[in-house]
């Protein structure tokens, strides 16, 4: 008999159907799964995203799919953590527009995926690093809100943090 | 009622102008929480006044959980800035401070109030014409974080010179009885300038004492405790890292209402000896953690030093004299290393002289206590999973750490103790026998 398979249902009602092992990278989902089933899974389950589109989730399971055996530390360590870079597979799949790299952001905080989440946003952190304000605002589009006078009394208020 | 209605006129007060509206899927309209963790990549204070600058959203979450959250004033010139800007007018950003770390704080000038300690410190003291704040605006901007930054837990001196006092700010007599002293400061370090020993001075801890009540936690590095400090300051956990002792059967104020002991890189007998010296005339003090990997309690080749330490936790474990102590924590415990490598000893000896001087009889003697923690130290290491200890599976050996509590029965069973707890280094429990 095929093992009972975990499937999962887009905001627009497209099945995804994936080994449990494949869903359980989320964490929500896991806990899910042995909430509602606690003798474990003998049938199809079939789980609703309501707030991740279908050409999201596929991808967030594209990459649930290849790290199907990774083992993750679970390393208590934050700092070390944040040293150290994108591993080079997430960085490759995650080479996408900046749209669909919020939403793969977005669904693997509310799927709980948390190496997911941490790729992500090690990414948008590397297109911010080492821009100015200026550039920031354009590669990301956002509306400079302060006048050149509050500009100016934040780097004059933040002068004492310059300092190394 | 009538009072705000004046106030609010028209409500034009409170109309704010437009804001701009960003696409949902946006970086600017991410949850407050992702974006935390992406600017909390950065580490550096530039790329973060960079990302402020960016957009009134992004400056408001930068203050407010970083830039402003933990402070570290690396010079006497950062924080003169820090004060012009924020402690001597009114600012609403001292509100976001957490923690405040000062390395090499400012010392008063004033020559005379230099130590004999060496006469060549001067020259490493040597306060050239560089930035900063007066020492009296050095001491009212610290009272202004004290009176005003509400949600400040953690304050840290780091590399003081022996020079480094709060001398009291002439001040009138009787404004002293105004201060409304703060409830408490969660955590207070003092560490000496790398290479010295300094002596505890009440002028140390004194500004503190005016301002609260309470500190949970104080932190000493590298200290002489030999003169008396006494201060109205109640402190309820003290740490002494690396420090000494010139014993006097003087009490110390400052320590009779404290809770917890803890020793931490013990380099000479002296600093046991402070055990003694918080005990006195302390109803409250009853928990004592040791760091169990000072290099006090190791012989360089012939590793733990059994002889002598036995018979000062048999001691500090079941005389009377100490009572009062109700738990003892271990913490970087690896004697189970010795143990388990040596295991095959257990079962071969047949010992006619019995051997006081042995882990099994420090565990013994320590688990005499109501409560004893043991917390392994943060190394893996993999141990012997004997068969005659009544292992199942003796094919493989297992990491310390994934033990399991039926396991660590097995294996302490020999060992003949009382109550118990292990834990892993970051408190996970890993056995308890003290339901």
């Amino acid at each position: 008999m095929m093992s009972p398979k975990v499937i999962i249902v887009s905001s627009d009602s497209e099945k995804f159907p994936v080994e449990q092992k494949i869903a359980e990278k989320s964490i929500l989902i896991k806990n899910m799964i042995n909430d509602l089933n606690p003798d474990g899974l003998t049938e199809d389950f079939e789980i609703p995203t309501p707030n991740v589109r279908a050409n999201v989730l596929s991808k967030v399971l594209e990459w649930c799919e290849h790290h199907k055996n990774t083992v993750f530390q679970d390393d208590e360590d934050e700092d070390a953590k944040k040293s150290v870079p994108v591993e080079e597979w997430d960085r490759n799949f995650l080479k996408v527009d900046q749209e669909m790299l919020y939403e793969i952001i977005l669904a693997a905080n509310y799927l709980n995926i948390k190496p997911l989440l941490d790729s992500g946003c090690k990414m948008v952190a590397e297109m911010i690093k080492s821009k100015s304000p200026e550039e920031l605002r354009k590669t990301f589009n956002i509306v400079n809100d302060f006048s050149p006078e509050e500009e100016a009394a934040i780097r004059k208020e933040n002068e004492w943090a310059e300092d190394r | 009622m009538r009072k705000y209605q004046l106030i609010g006129g028209k409500g034009k007060l409170f109309q704010r102008k437009q804001s701009i509206k960003y696409p949902d899927v946006h970086l600017h309209s991410l949850p407050v929480e992702i974006l935390l963790i992406i600017f909390g990549y950065f580490q550096d204070n530039h790329s973060l006044i960079q990302i402020s600058l960016c957009c009134k959203k992004f400056n408001q979450l930068i203050n407010k959980y970083f830039l402003y959250n933990v402070i570290v004033f690396k010079s006497t010139e950062s924080f003169y800035k820090f004060s012009m800007a924020h402690l001597l007018t009114e600012s609403s950003k001292v509100n976001y401070i957490t923690s405040i770390e000062f390395l090499k704080p400012q010392l008063h000038k004033s020559s005379n109030l230099k130590l004999n300690i060496a006469g060549s410190y001067a020259v490493e003291s040597n306060i050239n014409q560089i930035l900063q704040l007066s020492y009296n605006q050095f001491i009212s901007s610290l009272i202004n974080i004290f009176t005003h930054s509400f949600g400040l837990k953690s304050l840290s001196f780091l590399e003081i010179s022996p020079d480094f006092a709060f001398q009291t700010v002439k001040k009138n007599i009787f404004k002293k009885y105004t201060i409304k002293k703060r409830s408490e400061l969660n955590r207070v370090v003092l560490k000496s300038q790398s290479g010295w020993s300094i002596p505890l001075k009440a002028s140390h801890l004194s500004l503190l004492s005016d301002y609260f009540e309470y500190l949970n936690e104080l932190h000493l590095t590298n200290f002489i405790i030999d003169s008396p400090v006494n201060l109205p300051l109640k402190i309820r956990k003290i740490i002494f890292q690396s420090c000494s002792y010139k014993p006097k059967k003087q009490e110390f104020e400052i320590f009779t209402q404290v809770f917890t002991l803890e020793l931490k890189d013990i380099t000479n007998d002296s600093e046991l000896s402070l055990i003694d010296l918080v005990k006195l005339n302390n109803p409250n003090f009853n928990h004592l953690i040791i760091d169990i990997s000072s290099s006090i309690f190791y012989d360089n080749n012939a590793g733990f030093k059994f002889s002598k330490f036995n018979p000062f936790f048999k001691l500090l474990c079941s005389s009377s004299k100490y009572s009062s102590l109700k738990t003892i924590t271990l913490y970087n415990f690896d004697l189970f290393n010795n143990y388990f490598s040596n295991h095959d000893d257990i079962h071969s000896v047949d010992s006619w002289v019995e051997n006081l001087n042995t882990f099994d009889y420090l565990i013994k003697y320590i688990s005499n206590i109501p409560k004893l923690n043991l917390i392994l130290k943060k190394q893996k290491y993999i141990i012997k999973a004997c068969a005659k200890c009544g292992f199942k599976s003796v094919k493989q050996d297992k990491n310390i750490e994934n033990l399991t509590f039926d396991e660590w029965e097995i294996y302490l069973k020999p060992l003949n103790f009382n109550k118990i707890t292990i834990t892993k280094y970051n408190n996970d429990i890993l056995y308890t026998n003290d339901v």
